[in-house]
């Protein structure tokens, strides 16, 4: 006697704006994830189904959605630890949705430009000098946050992603921490121009529910909070010695 | 392209989840500690003016309806600073070496400084 | 009706975001400015493959190394079918694009000097992989991505599905692509088109790569008459999970992990990989020997193991194990985090006291779209580069973390070919290529409209196709499996044309682009299929039980599948020889 278990999945049809719930009863093994319901869903059942994935070893970070109201990368979402189900999935919550399963991840492309997130340097070291040196302590200190992956959990469990849609968010805000931390980095004032903004990190309440969902440990909501302490003194330091340029 | 639908957490976010809900909490001591604050505030207006006023105002203070304001502010206080003190380590990065010195050790001397300022008031109001 | 809106033209177009094309896009970037570069992928960017590899990037940079001895590695972990003038071009450009790759970014992992950290790697005779943990692609992916955001040169097309190459005047001018949001089909012309699109181990049942690796450049390169060169060369990783295929980086081998049969024997010593040492003794893991032997070499070993009974099974097949306890957990935490946390989530095995279940599966293909030492193919202003690019530097066996290298390195050189072939060169004004966007419009309608009158479902014939392919031809074959192989994708090829879609709207249609996907992934299969069949040798990935000896008076020559009718034609051309003279290839010494 085979396994079953029913999804509720959400559809939304962009061609008549019309949202809607659809059950699908899926026949399942053991060790499935939510995503391979999904592609069985495709594959045997209705192939209109539209959703993203790729990896399917939590690394690329496509197949983030909500299930039973929760943010998951559903690769990672053992369809055993869901059971007897029903298994609710829906889109990631605070996008835009473009099509089923699908949002539009523009909106974080966007706010990732602003953070300047690349490696600033005044000068250019040559190739010919090597590497810059940098020790396992210094990099320590970031690599946390190197971590993401870019799914957006963090967007749809964010209270204020929800009712502040220009608020830079937890993934951006964490990158540009992570590359003020940068010991190789020279770009901290370029970036905190954009970080201390309106829209930057005094947005952020704490609610920490950024952190809770993230697949990866990166901790953006403990990144958002070094970066108003750090961003705080910097801004009392160009107050006290203004000749110094902002680094 | 097309409107789309934006599921957005909406207005109830708060009662989603529990973790929501104690951040909703959390937030909502500042209405009871500003209330507090009003009320200390009054009290010193009353202590500049004169002494019938000063003297209903306190025994207004007494209602059973304010010692329950005072309890309810008082735990409200207390989830505050036992919150704020747990996520100071999360808004610091000490480092020692490849290692992050560990949140305990952050969050121990808050504990620490929040009984020694307590003690200190006490002992001074109930001197 | 779905029109195209005119061309969208730039000077540079390439197709495929991860490593090889950002790496591409920001060399050209560098070359000038006011040059206009679009990068077309079907995923938006830091979603490419290259984000799942995971052990590290070679290149020579330590004093005890030597460009000599990393050229002999590659040369003979290739089974000598590497052309030696790209593998010493490759060698010696290596150490800059790994350094240049530190200056934007890349958080590698390092000496407690602050130098950069190296660690061994199968078939290299000195430690010389760069790593960043054990998620070097991830990091390598960011690095770019984040890089390539400096650009505004730099124009993305972001989840459009490039179907057709534009061809005009002898020449490559672009790609018909949809533009996945909206459905409707588009031309995007430039005066040089970059291929970077990744492999297709998708073509097989079990494989560590992404639903997205089908090959899809391969195949339009392919239909517009360039030959895939050495398809018959896939490649298995040793360890990648039961069922999943998840891969269990060769990091785990480099620092020091064995491989047990189900008698707990580290069988690769009767493989002709040397002797095991002790666990605890110092000189463990020995470079170029027992689990550092060389790809091909370790996955044959486990089918013999199979063939003698001394595997194990489980509910995903057979599998032995692989050892990494004696590392204990600080430090797998440090240099191995995301292989737990992997063999934990799926395998339910925690490394630090279990063993890790692992078998051979698909992961690389050797072969690719042919290029020379410039990364240019043989039509003017067509460039390739990466793993849909076949140089070639890797031969019949690739050696683990050459191919990061390799995207770098000829990233880079295509970039820069392709922007001066545009300096000397315009997009065609007579409408021939506006016309082609119209074929590839009629012909995507006629699929939406299931005008074909077919009742297959695409999973039916992928899945058949995914597990002929792994039956007929994975690690050994034989002319009768490869001739039932071959026949079956002919077969297959007929069933694809009574395809019938559920979804027949334009918007995010995830089941059209899976059809183009199969389409493209039938073509791949073929040309390995029956470049598998021609080669009648066995010579590093590719073995044939009825041809078990490398024979080099007759295919010391690289196999050219051309698109025909039916089935591909196969044509061969020699193998560039400079300083190093065939020889038997010796592991474990």
């Amino acid at each position: 006697m085979a396994n079953t278990v029913v999804l509720e999945v959400f559809r939304y049809d962009p061609d008549t704006q019309v949202a809607r719930m659809q059950d699908f009863e899926v026949e399942y093994q053991d060790d499935w994830v939510v995503l391979d319901a999904l592609n069985h869903i495709k594959d045997q059942i209705d192939g209109s189904l539209s959703h993203r994935w790729s990896c399917r070893m939590g690394v690329c970070g496509s197949c983030g959605m909500v299930v039973n109201g929760y943010p998951k990368l559903t690769c990672s979402a053992f369809i055993r630890d869901y059971l007897p189900g029903p298994i609710r999935v829906e889109p990631l919550a605070n996008f835009e949705v473009e099509r089923d399963l699908i949002v539009d991840f523009d909106m974080f492309l966007e706010k990732l430009q602003k953070v300047t997130p690349w490696l600033v340097r005044d000068e250019e070291r040559p190739i010919e000098d090597g590497e810059h040196i940098q020790t396992p302590a210094q990099l320590a200190q970031y690599k946390q946050y190197t971590f993401c992956i870019n799914c957006m959990l963090c967007y749809s469990a964010c209270p204020v992603v929800s009712h502040e849609p220009d608020f830079l968010g937890p993934a951006a805000l964490a990158l540009g921490h992570r590359y003020n931390l940068d010991s190789r980095d020279q770009g901290k004032g370029l970036r905190l121009d954009e970080m201390l903004s309106s829209d930057g990190i005094w947005d952020c309440t704490f609610v920490g529910a950024c952190s809770d969902v993230c697949p990866k440990h990166v901790d953006p909501a403990g990144a958002i909070q070094q970066a108003k302490v750090s961003g705080t003194m910097e801004y009392f330091k160009s107050f006290l010695m203004p000749t110094g340029s902002r680094k | 392209m097309s409107k789309s639908s934006r599921q957005a957490l909406g207005a109830r976010w708060w009662l989603m989840r529990r973790s929501y809900f104690l951040v909703f909490l959390r937030e909502l001591t500042s209405i009871f500690i500003a209330s507090y604050l009003v009320i200390l505030l009054l009290l010193l207006a009353k202590v500049g003016g004169d002494a019938g006023s000063y003297e209903s105002f306190r025994e207004s203070l007494t209602f059973p309806g304010m010692l329950v304001f005072g309890v309810i502010t008082l735990a409200f206080t207390l989830f505050h600073s036992i919150t704020f003190i747990n996520l100071i380590p999360r808004g610091m990065a000490i480092w020692r070496g490849e290692e992050r010195v560990h949140p305990a050790l952050i969050a121990g001397p808050g504990y620490v400084g929040l009984v020694v300022v307590v003690a200190i008031v006490l002992v001074a109001i109930l001197r | 009706m779905i029109r195209s809106m005119g061309l969208f033209k730039h000077d540079i177009v390439i197709i495929g975001g991860g490593g090889a094309g950002l790496r591409a896009a920001i060399a050209v970037a560098e070359v000038d400015p006011n040059l206009d570069i679009a990068v077309v992928s079907k995923v938006y960017p830091m979603r490419s493959h290259t984000v799942a590899a995971e052990g590290g990037m070679a290149g020579v940079v330590k004093e005890n190394d030597s460009f000599e001895n990393h050229i002999y590695d590659t040369i003979s972990g290739s089974d000598w079918l590497a052309d030696q003038d790209a593998v010493e071009a490759f060698v010696k450009e290596a150490p800059g694009e790994l350094i240049q790759l530190e200056h934007w970014g890349c958080p590698w992992s390092r000496r407690p000097d602050g130098k950069i950290a190296v660690r061994p790697f199968g078939g290299m005779k000195i430690a010389r992989t760069w790593y960043a943990a054990d998620k070097t692609g991830f990091h390598v992916l960011h690095a770019l991505f984040q890089t390539s955001l400096k650009y505004d040169n730099i124009r993305r097309y972001d989840e459009w599905f490039a179907v057709e190459l534009l061809e005009d005047d002898g020449r490559c001018q672009g790609v018909v692509a949809i533009e996945q949001r909206s459905g409707e089909i588009h031309g995007i012309a430039g005066k040089a088109v970059i291929v970077c699109t990744g492999g297709g181990g998708q073509v097989f049942q079990f494989t560590t790569n992404a639903s997205i690796k089908t090959g899809d450049g391969m195949a339009l390169a392919y239909r517009a008459g360039v030959a895939l060169k050495d398809m018959e060369f896939v490649q298995y990783h040793p360890t990648g999970l039961p069922g999943t295929g998840i891969l269990i980086t060769e990091a785990t081998r480099g620092e020091g992990g064995v491989l047990v049969n189900k008698n707990g024997r580290r069988y690769l010593q009767d493989y002709d990989l040397g002797e095991p040492l002790e666990l605890t003794d110092p000189e463990h893991p020995q470079t170029r020997t027992m689990e550092l032997g060389p790809r091909d070499r370790l996955s044959q070993a486990f089918v013999r193991e199979e063939q003698d009974g001394n595997t194990l099974l489980g509910p995903h097949g057979t599998y032995v194990h692989l050892d990494i306890r004696h590392l204990g957990e600080k430090l797998i935490d440090a240099r191995l985090p995301f292989v737990r946390e992997l063999t934990i989530n799926y395998a339910g095995v925690d490394p630090v006291n279990e063993l890790i279940p692992v078998r051979p599966v698909v992961h690389y293909m050797m072969g690719g779209i042919d290029t020379d030492i410039e990364a240019a193919t043989s039509m003017p202003g067509l460039y390739a580069a990466g793993e849909c690019a076949c140089v070639s530097i890797n031969g019949a066996n690739r050696l683990g973390s050459n191919s990061l290298t390799e995207l770098l390195v000829f990233g880079k050189r295509a970039g820069r070919n392709a922007a001066e072939f545009s300096l000397k060169h315009d997009i065609s004004d007579n409408g021939v290529l506006e016309s082609q966007v119209k074929v590839v419009e009629d012909r995507i309608a006629t699929l939406l409209n299931n005008e074909n009158g077919g009742e297959e479902r695409i999973a039916g014939i992928r899945d058949d196709m995914r597990t002929t392919m792994e039956a007929g031809a994975g690690i050994y074959r034989h002319e009768q499996s490869l001739r039932e192989t071959c026949d079956r994708l002919v077969q297959l090829r007929d069933r694809y044309a009574g395809v019938k879609l559920d979804d027949t709207s334009r918007k995010h249609n995830t089941e059209l682009r899976a059809a183009l996907e199969l389409d493209f992934l039938l073509e791949v299969a073929q040309s390995v299929a029956f470049s598998a069949l021609a080669r009648k040798e066995s010579r590093g990935s590719h073995q044939r039980t009825d041809y078990p000896a490398r024979n080099d008076d007759e295919y010391l020559k690289h196999s050219l599948a051309y698109h025909a009718d039916g089935e591909p034609r196969i044509e061969y051309k020699d193998v560039v020889i400079t300083g190093w003279p065939p020889a038997d290839r010796v592991y474990g010494s």
